[in-house]
Parts: C-alpha cells; structure tokens; sequence
C-alpha cells in the first residue's frame, strides 16, 4: 500500500551475536502509516530504544528487513536519506545539543544537508516557531529549562524537514510542565504538519492521544491497538513491567467487582464522567 | 523529638556566583525519627537549595539548622561528621560513580568514615542484598550496569553510610515503573530498619501521597504550605494557583463532587476509592 511510511519485516536484533538469550528485538512485523501518531510503551530493556536505533538505520538488522519511504535501511547508499526522512531524538536534551547558542545548533542540521544560508534562515526561524521557542533563538542552551531544551532539540529536527519524527523517552528526565510541553509540541507536529509521530515512553499518560499504542516486552510486541482498548488490558500491562494509572486502575477494580465499565480511560476528567453515567444509569 | 529541625532559614547565592540557583527565604519545619516528608514544588522553587542546607553544604545567611536538637553550624570544624549523618542523594546520582567497581564505589563513603574492611564489607552486603544489586554486578565497573541498576549503587553508596536522615532528590526521575517501585521499597525497608527520618522531592504526587507521612510545599523559595499529606491535598485550589496538581484520584473524587455527587475528596489510592465509589454504585447513587 502507497500510505506505509516504514515497514518492519521478521526483524532480529542481537547486540552480541554470541549471547543466545540476548535477543533484544525479536522477530518484530510492524508497519507504520504515513502521518499516524504511534506510541510504544515498554519498561527498560524490553527492546523499544533498539527498535528506534534500528529504524533510522543507527543499527542494522541481523535478520529481516526495514523498509522505510521506501528505502531498505541496510543499504549503506540510503543511510543519508532515511536520516533526513526519519529524525531522531533522544531523552537526554544535554547530549543532544552541541551549540552554544539556539538558533546554531537548530541551524547544524539542515546546514549538514547542504541547503543555502536563505533556506535555513527561514527552516531555523519557522522550527523554532513551531516548537514556541522563537524567543530564545539567541538565548545559551544551558539557561534554558529540561522542556526547553528538548524542544530545541526537536526544532533542530524539524529544520531538516523530516516526514517522520522518532522519540526515545523524551519527556524521562523532565518535570511535569516540561512533559507537557514537550507533548502538547508533537502533537501539534502530528496535527498540524502531518508530520509521522512514533513516541516510545513508559508513561501510559502519554499514549491516550495517540492513534494507536504498541506495549513491547522482551522484544516482541504484545499488544498492539487503539489506546483505549490497550488501556483496557490490564493484566498484559502489568506483565509487560509498565503501571497503571491510577484512573485506569481503578476503573479495572471497579471492573472486576463486577462494575460495568469501560476501564480504556486515563484521563481524571474522562475517569469521572464514565464513573457518573455508570452511576446515573443504576 | 525531631532530628532535624530547620528554623528561619533564609540563603541567597552570591550576585557573582555563576550558579543560577534559587534561593530560599524564611524556612522552617522539623522531621521527626521515623517520618517521611515530601517537598513538592517547581523546578526553581528552591527545592535543591534546601536540601543542599540540610547537611551543611550550603549554609544559610540566617537563621539554623537543629541536628538532634543541635545547631548544626555550632562547630564549623565538625561540620564533615555532621554531614555523615544527613545522607543527601542528589538528582541523577549515578553520574557521580567515579571508582573501578560498583564495590569499590559505595565503599567510598564508610571508608572515609574510618570503618574497619570486615565492617565495610559486611555493611556492604547488607545493603546491596536490601537493593537487589547482585553480586556479580558488584564486581562490575559501574559503566557497565544499566540506568536503574546504576541507580541504586548509588544509593547503596549513601546507606551503607547508615545515616539517621536519607534526603533524596527526584530519586525516581528517568526511571522505569519497575525501577521506580525498587528504589521505593529499598528506602521504606531502610526506614523500618533504621527508624531513619526521611525527605523525598518528587514531582509525582501518586507516589508522595503513598510514601509520606507530611508534605512541604515551595514556591519562590518560601514555603507555602506544611501540614499532613491529607491536609495539603485537601487544599487543591491553592496548589493549582502554583501550577501543582493532587493524585489523580483526588482529582477524580473533586471532578465528581462538582457533579454534585456526595464524596470524600480525601481518598488519595486506587483502593481506597474504588471502596467507597463501589458502596456508591451498590446503593444506586443516593446516600440515603
């Protein structure tokens, strides 16, 4: 089908060839629609950060094959398109940013593709914009907060005009203002550019705006749906090394005493409007 | 009796300073033997400042710090004993492992408290089993081990120490929920074994209202509020004026209260209010 942006078939990856029990990807299919928010949930170690490495071509399948726009990510020739095509980022905003002022370091990117001084101008001024940087184009990266940082990391992404943006536990070392920026940004990326979102997190709050939530764990996918129904899944959650909120645990107590509920739901709002029309219905 | 005490305290960093830290302004709150306190409150509100105080790092332009009713400041030169007893375990530790084995790296602190190898040894041992550190990743260089595993040699480096009050700072930030629920259970069984007093910053307030018998709340680097986990969560209104948010379930029972439902809004667990919403739904919605 035209719409796939990456296709993942029978995909292995060991880190170290010789350890039989070191398989860190496992026989994953997978494929990804063109503009689609995906989120992949998973506690460390259950293979998602191998799985992203793996997807930009950072590292190479030991069997199988990665498909993306297209291009086989094994093939040396399209290492540089599929990285202008499928950005990365990291959770660690201080190692990602290299320049000792805003503007430069979302400027490196683009400047490495070769595009004219005008062009990224207008690339460096538009990213930060969209992240809602714009002010702190001149401003050190180092005063600025952990969301910030992130966010610049994700302009200096975006200036290189990616179809499709990865992000490996972006919001970990952040506080919650900061989280909450850093998503209410790809969202915003996802709704309003079209630009393909793959969000890998352990924290379920992050996964109930997006189109469709996978849970890995051992390097195999065990859950792959639409969030509310993944939600639901209690018991594959709680196996997979991953907590519940507390909303959606109690709707799964209230489930289990026999309450007719619908137990897909995080939000505190949507928690209790579900609780009223159970109650209002007896 | 409280083991320590902070009354009036206030410390500005210096103007030339290249450190952009806030400062704080006029603190005072005691912890008990046993207690836990959380503090809660934004990055900038002082939180790290605070901490730092607590064990003589930092120390304030005025006002004191009471260590077993003592002020800690009373003999400067005492002040690297002191700090042995108020362990402080800073935000992301594990970047502070500096020796050639995880062994070799929580031995550092109780050597340089001159305990005897056999003592070192077998207080090592204790602690690691206590953290789930295995003995084979003891041996390892403290580079090789994963993030939560790094995390908690870390703190095995502070406990071993045996100190009678454990500060820690975000000591769940980056973790995973399985890395997250060791480190907790680790602090709680040190507690019970050592009837230490306890202070956690977190920003997750599922976590605090579960671990802490008291809560702090800063902002600008005053407190605005002390009091009991149930008094300061009760309070919603004026946490969300500082940009804080109570327990997901609190927020829950507020959202149905204002729905003109007649339910506690002081229930901060899952159990606890899936008990009382189930009597709810079993009586049809009405209290009659």
């Amino acid at each position: 089908m035209q719409n796939k942006f990456i296709e993942v078939l029978n995909v292995t990856y060991k880190y170290d060839e010789d350890v039989i029990n070191e398989v860190a990807v496992n026989n994953i299919n997978l494929s990804i629609e063109k503009g689609s928010f995906t989120v992949i949930l998973g506690h460390n170690g259950s293979g998602k950060s191998t799985l992203a490495k793996l997807l930009n071509g950072m590292l190479k399948p030991n069997e199988g094959k990665i498909i993306v726009d297209g291009l086989d990510t094994a093939e040396g020739k399209n290492e540089y398109e599929i990285r202008r095509r499928l950005g990365l980022v990291f959770q660690n905003p201080d190692n990602q940013i290299i320049c000792t002022i805003v503007e430069e370091d979302v400027a490196f990117g683009p400047e490495n593709l070769g595009i004219k001084p005008d062009e990224i101008r207008n690339r460096v001024d538009s990213a930060l914009e969209t992240v809602g940087m714009s002010e702190f184009a001149k401003s050190a990266p180092h005063q600025l907060s952990g969301g910030q940082k992130q966010r610049v990391a994700l302009a200096g992404i975006l200036a290189m005009k990616p179809e499709c943006i990865v992000l490996d536990e972006p919001t970990a070392m952040l506080d919650p203002i900061g989280r909450k920026e850093v998503i209410n940004a790809i969202t915003k990326l996802n709704k309003e550019k079209g630009i393909t979102i793959i969000l890998i997190t352990h924290f379920m709050e992050e996964a109930e705006n997006a189109d469709r939530v996978i849970i890995m764990n051992k390097g195999k996918i065990v859950a792959d749906s639409k969030p509310a129904e993944v939600f639901a899944m209690s018991d594959v959650i709680k196996a997979s090394g991953l907590a519940l909120p507390q909303t959606t645990e109690l709707l799964t107590i209230l489930k289990n005493n026999g309450i007719d509920i619908n137990c897909g739901i995080i939000s505190p709002q949507n928690t209790a409007d579900e609780i009223f029309s159970v109650i209002s219905r007896r | 009796m409280s083991i320590l005490k902070a009354k009036k305290i206030s410390y500005t960093y210096p103007q030339m300073s290249s450190v952009h830290h806030a400062a704080i302004n006029d603190i005072s709150f005691s912890l008990d033997r046993g207690e836990t306190i959380g503090i809660i409150g934004h990055t900038g509100s002082g939180k790290s400042t605070l901490l730092q105080t607590l064990n003589g790092l930092i120390k304030p332009d005025s006002g004191t710090i009471f260590l077993h009713e003592k002020d800690l400041w009373e003999n400067q030169k005492e002040i690297y004993q002191k700090r042995f007893k108020v362990g402080l375990v800073f935000q992301y530790p594990e970047y502070q492992l500096f020796e050639e084995t995880a062994y070799k790296d929580i031995a550092y602190g109780p050597k340089n408290m001159g305990f005897s190898d056999e003592e070192i040894h077998s207080r090592i041992s204790e602690y690691a089993k206590l953290l789930g550190i295995s003995k084979e990743n003891l041996n390892k260089s403290p580079f090789e081990l994963s993030g939560g595993e790094k995390r908690r040699v870390a703190l095995a480096g502070i406990l071993t120490m045996e100190p009678d009050i454990l500060v820690l700072d975000e000591p769940t930030a980056g973790l995973d929920p399985i890395g997250r629920t060791m480190l907790f259970k680790a602090v709680t069984e040190y507690q019970k074994k050592t009837n230490a007093g306890v202070i956690i910053v977190s920003h997750s307030m599922e976590d605090l209202s579960k671990m802490c018998d008291k809560l702090l709340v800063l902002s600008g680097g005053k407190v605005k509020k002390f009091g009991t986990v149930k008094e300061v969560f009760l309070d919603s209104e004026e946490l969300n004026k500082l940009g804080l948010d109570v327990p997901m379930i609190t927020r829950v029972m507020l959202e149905l209260k204002s729905k003109g439902l007649d339910v506690p809004i002081d229930i901060f667990t899952a159990d606890e209010c899936a008990e009382v919403l189930l009597k709810l739904i079993k009586r049809g919605g009405s209290n009659d």
